[in-house]
């Protein structure tokens, strides 16, 4: 189809040498560069290009930029994405879109027939209907039909995402006139400064409309203007990049749709902003009629945009509707594209500014339109005379409506600033900023060039803290009309034209949708919000909201201050969920960490998972065929008959040293470290101020004052964290200092009755006899060759030594050890044996029986619990626990009577097995090489008081009954870690 | 590739974390080839053979080539390091990669949320920050930077910085 068909032969922003072919709804069109596909559809004579979200109308464009509420559209192939205002969309090669909320075309669409049954399905009609039997038998189908579109289901082929950060003196969004006039004050100063705007080239305004700068085309100012920012070094200028959200402490993101870095497909940036100043500019409100969203009908502004910026012409014989002055300009721009202007309808009941140079305008002064006629497109609209109540029908095509200009106070609102109502100007405009940010130009509600240019150049010197005699000299400008307006929130219903009249087009609320909730006591606007989803989804009420409110203040007689307004929210325009993670995906969305031997695990099969604060960890080793519990009996049972060796490094490890560091460790754990001597550990439990048990781990004195501390894998980031706060808020006079060394030092530890004969074989210069290294001490010398700190401390229930060496050193022992312990048929072991072992000796496992509800006495831990010790972490909300319920949920072993069945962790004990308030739940479960059997740890109410008591399991579909015992099957005295 | 900037991991490097009373510090550790420790938090002073960085109150990493660790450690003795100050070997705790080019910033930039601007991160800047969400060491250097995280991270440093350079 001709690209020329409604396009102006001269003008516009476009290159016409640049012809772009591109897919719309399946059917082939031709743009040129510089068009959005809005303009290249307008040229092309499409008009009807989506059917609304709920009844199904035809509707058309509306808009020009981000504020369009009517025709989004869904890109299909390499970009695939939804939820894109055909406004904001770029023509481009290959560039293949299609409409939404249509099957199988907007021209014919099936789900049409919800307009006929519009009557039956107003506001909030599925609140109230889908009741029976349940709102989930319904839910599945409404979320089909619901939607502006599908989910993208491949990834992009032109590059990844990505985000970044920066900072800045100055963040400036919007690169329209303030915005540009402000940068360039800001970056002749000497300011780090980011200009960043939403459009596919800075201007804003000045590119849909014909304004003289310093005597020259607005047009060759901002390219001026913009070339002068890009030349200097302290500035960053972003087009086609939106900020979308404004946080606390100025953060704001700006995400970026065609950055030029090669495989970059779009960038988010996360700005840390000294100073902001918000220069997004106006959005022109669309008035309230009957059938206001025919196509044809678009904003004022809009028209403007399209003839001007783009050549094109929206149709053939136009009328303008208004509340205010700014449809004048619109008016002598129509006329100089060659559209046919018929007529100009202002409500206003005395029209003071018509320029001088269009008085040959037929102006219907204190006139409304009442209704618009034609089905897919715009053929005629009928007039009425506010006062006398005579209507009179107009042929027309293209209707332009503007119900006057908001600021766009969204990122304002979203700094946390207040707005307040000017009812002079029928808007709400920014109050007092909460935040380093000002708004700038037509954002604060200024309207003619000359004082958007001066207000802007003040406000940055003002945020930059400059002297006034720094500000730079503005161009000379046209003199311009003051902006007037008469508030208009909506034409007055006419119930027997039986038509709707949209408040918000995107969402399909309309007039009587917001008279339906106030009747039926929704009266707040947040509560109409709710109930009509007005000003909901990407819109966010871009151009409805005011109207809603307005709507509310006159039904209930108010002002619109006293209505309020709803919360602004990000993003301000859709935002893609790929934009927000950047390359954060795929191999690193699961941050991990690696020991010096985890490549050494995988090149022997362990299967390798997530174990507690990132780390990835042998699981297990499976000999080719085995099954999971085939290899984790046999790991079970070689530690307990004979020999392995486990891979300990990511035991978290910590070296704290200080005047005041016995203070400290006494502190942090509840049992007594005062008498502990040089080259011995003792085991401690850490609690939190709750009195729960948050760790536990062994801790060695290395010297006076000087220890090596070892806390579980998963929680070492969060002592070291507790520790610190402690430190830095309770005690920052005590002289202890910390340092991590979780990776300094890497472990392997020998477990098993050979471990000592293995430890000989290695060959080292340690006394390894019970009596010179017994049980929880620590010696350092040389084992295998390597320099080593070796801990006789046991996870498992037998001799254990676990060998620190340096990270550098790890591989090359583990080597050595998996070589001399051929002999004794040395195999290396994974946490999941690991965990039977311990189940089996009744040991702790955080997050299983030490879940945060637990309480060392829960535990039968009441032996770590100084009595001596006047405080520590925990110590008093410990006791009133105690004091408060005695018969806790407590530990418990429990043995199945059926041998043989595994338990879920987690599964529930009731009285009887009954389907009613549990008394506890199975901690662990597992098969236990020992005493071949199944075996587990439970937390029971009351539970050592219930020896050999039958408790009751419930699972799925039947009951499992189990005897409760002491929690501990092997070792009870401890002889074999100690031997 | 993305961006014009080589990314390589670093061998490794002897280091020493120093905690306590500078003077104290200072006292403990006399030795002829030591350069002087910064004057300004957050940065640092090289001479040809060591580096102090200071990276926290009361709180500097000296580091050297891995060929001189025994020289760091014969000057630190951390064994033996009186008990008002911490003198801890950690070496193995890092790994080290450097990011050098044109577009090295760029890689910073999505690395971390710190402000590497030279107006606010000198050329002798070296700070703990988030590089990846995970605690880090930056460090300016010629023709880019260099970044330390805890040993156990570095293959997902790579695979980060790999990502952000694709």
């Amino acid at each position: 189809m001709s690209k020329d068909l409604f396009r102006q032969t001269k003008g516009g922003l476009i290159d016409r040498n640049q012809t772009i072919t591109f897919q719309f709804n399946d059917t082939t069109y031709q743009g040129y560069s510089g068009d959005s596909l809005a303009s290249a559809l307008m040229a092309n004579g499409i008009y009807l290009t989506a059917r609304s979200f709920k009844y199904h109308r035809p509707r058309g464009i509306v808009g020009s930029g981000y504020e369009e509420p009517s025709s989004l559209v869904e890109l299909v192939g390499d970009e695939e994405s939804g939820n894109q205002p055909i406004t904001r969309v770029q023509i481009r090669p290959g560039l293949n879109a299609r409409s939404v909320n249509c099957w199988p075309s907007p021209n014919f669409d099936l789900m049409a027939i919800n307009q006929y049954i519009s009557k039956l399905i107003p506001a909030a009609f599925y609140y109230k209907t889908f009741k029976w039997p349940n709102w989930h038998f319904f839910e599945p189908s409404i979320r089909r039909a619901a939607g502006l579109a599908s989910a993208p289901n491949k990834t992009h082929h032109q590059g990844h995402y990505e985000t970044r950060n920066a900072h800045c003196d100055l963040l400036i969004v919007g690169a329209g006139p303030a915005g540009l006039i402000a940068a360039l004050q800001a970056a002749r100063s000497g300011a780090r400064v980011i200009l960043a705007d939403d459009g596919l080239e800075s201007g804003g305004s000045l590119l849909s409309q014909h304004l003289k700068i310093g005597g020259k085309e607005a047009i060759d100012w901002v390219r001026e203007t913009t070339a002068s920012l890009d030349a200097m070094d302290n500035v960053t200028r972003l087009t086609e990049a939106t900020v979308w959200a404004y946080r606390e402490h100025n953060l704001l993101v700006i995400t970026e749709r065609s950055p030029a870095t090669p495989n970059v497909f779009q960038r988010s940036w996360r700005v840390r902003a000294k100073q902001v100043l918000i220069a997004t500019g106006a959005i022109e409100r669309n008035l309230v009629f009957a059938n206001n969203d025919r196509p044809g009908v678009m904003m004022a502004s809009a028209i403007q945009s399209y003839v001007n910026r783009y050549a094109v012409k929206p149709g053939k014989r136009a009328v303008l509707f208004a509340n205010n002055s700014s449809i004048y300009a619109v008016a002598r721009d129509l006329k100089a594209s060659g559209v046919e202007l018929v007529a100009v309808i202002d409500s206003r009941s005395s029209v003071n500014d018509l320029p001088e140079d269009l008085q040959d305008i037929h102006v219907f002064r204190n006139f409304v339109v009442e209704q618009c006629h034609g089905t897919k497109h715009l053929s005629a609209i009928t007039i009425k005379n506010a006062a006398t109540g005579e209507t009179t029908k107009i042929v027309c095509d293209l209707l332009g409506v503007s119900g006057g200009w908001n600021p766009t106070v969204h990122l304002f609102s979203q700094s946390r600033g207040k707005v307040k109502y000017d009812a002079n100007l029928a808007t709400f405009i920014p109050g007092e900023a909460v935040q380093a940010c000002q708004c700038i130009g037509s954002a604060s509600a200024i309207f003619t060039l000359q004082q958007v240019m001066e207000d802007a150049v003040q406000k940055t010197l003002q945020a930059l803290d400059l002297d006034p005699g720094n500000a730079i000299l503005l161009p000379p400008l046209e003199p311009e009309a003051e902006y007037s307006i008469e508030a208009l929130w909506h034409v007055d219903l006419n119930e027997s034209l039986c038509s709707k009249s949209f408040i918000d087009i995107q969402n399909d609320v309309t007039l009587s949708d917001v008279h339906l909730a106030m009747r039926e006591g929704f009266d707040a606007v947040e509560h109409v919000k709710r109930y009509t989803t007005a000003g909901m989804g990407i819109d966010q009420g871009k151009t409805g909201n005011l109207n809603v409110i307005g709507a509310i203040a006159l039904k209930n007689g108010c002002e619109p201050d006293e209505v309020g307004t709803t919360t602004f929210r990000s993003p301000f325009v859709p935002i893609e969920f790929g934009a927000l993670t950047g390359i954060r995906e795929g191999s690193v969305y699961l941050p991990y960490r690696h020991t010096s031997i985890t490549q050494w695990n995988k090149d022997h099969g362990a299967k390798m998972y997530e174990s507690g604060a990132r780390w990835r960890r042998p699981g297990y080793y499976p000999r080719s065929d085995e099954l999971f519990q085939t290899t984790v009996n046999r790991e079970s049972r070689l530690v307990r008959e004979g020999l392995a060796v486990y891979d300990g490094a990511p035991l978290g490890k910590f070296e704290i040293k200080g005047p005041d560091a016995l203070k400290l460790i006494d502190m942090l754990y509840t049992n007594n470290f005062d008498n502990l001597k040089v080259g011995m550990g003792r085991y401690g439990l850490m609690l939190n101020e709750d009195g729960i048990i948050f760790d536990d781990g062994v801790t060695f004195k290395l010297a006076d004052n000087h220890y090596f501390m070892s806390t579980s894998t998963g929680n070492a980031d969060t002592v070291n964290q507790h520790m610190e706060f402690f430190l830095q808020t309770h005690r920052p006079d005590w002289r202890v200092k910390i340092t991590t060394i979780t990776t300094q030092w890497a472990n392997a530890t020998l477990c098993g009755p050979k471990a000592r004969e293995m430890m000989q074989a290695l060959g080292t210069d340690i006394d390894l006899s019970n009596e010179a290294f017994p049980f929880m001490a620590m010696r350092e010398g040389k084992v295998g060759g390597f320099q080593a700190r070796v801990c006789r401390v046991s996870f498992t229930g037998e001799l254990s030594f676990e060998i620190n060496v340096r990270s550098r050193d790890s591989l090359a022992l583990w080597e050595t050890i998996m070589e001399v312990g051929k002999p004794f048929n040395i195999s290396p072991v994974g946490s999941e044996s690991n965990h039977v072992l311990r189940v089996e000796k009744g040991f702790l496992s955080l997050g299983h029986e030490a879940d945060g509800t637990t309480t060392p006495q829960d535990l039968g831990l009441n032996w770590a619990m100084s009595k001596t010790k006047t405080d520590y972490i925990g110590k008093r909300a410990n006791e009133i626990r105690l004091a408060e319920n005695p018969s806790r949920w407590q530990l418990v072993g429990l043995l199945p009577d059926d041998p043989k069945e595994l338990v879920d962790e987690s599964a529930p004990i009731t009285p009887g097995g009954r389907r009613e308030s549990s008394e506890g739940f199975v901690t662990a479960c597992v098969w236990s090489v020992v005493h071949n059997r199944v075996i587990a740890l439970a937390l029971l109410e009351n539970g050592q008081h219930r020896m050999d008591e039958t408790i009751y399991i419930r699972r799925k579909d039947h009951v499992v009954t189990a005897k409760v015992t002491a929690p501990c099957f092997y070792d009870v005295k401890g002889q074999l870690l100690r031997s | 590739m993305g961006y014009d900037v080589k990314i390589q991991r670093l061998a490794l490097n002897a280091m020493i974390d120093l905690q306590g009373d500078a003077e104290a510090i200072k006292n403990w550790i006399k030795d002829d080839d030591l350069p002087e420790f910064p004057n300004k938090p957050n940065t640092s002073i090289t001479n040809q053979q060591f580096k102090i960085y200071w990276v926290g109150i009361e709180h500097w990493l000296m580091r050297s080539e891995i060929e001189l660790e025994d020289h760091l450690l014969e000057m630190t003795n951390p064994s033996a390091a009186p008990i008002e100050i911490s003198v801890v070997q950690v070496s193995d705790a890092f790994k080290f990669f450097e990011v050098s080019g044109p577009d090295a910033a760029e890689i910073i930039s999505i690395a971390s949320p710190i402000d590497h601007h030279l107006t606010a991160f000198p050329e002798n800047g070296v700070s703990f920050t988030n590089i990846f969400g995970i605690k880090g060491l930056l460090i300016r250097v010629n023709n880019g930077f260099e970044i330390a995280v805890e040993s156990s991270y570095a293959d997902l440093m790579a695979d980060f910085l790999q990502k952000a350079n694709a």
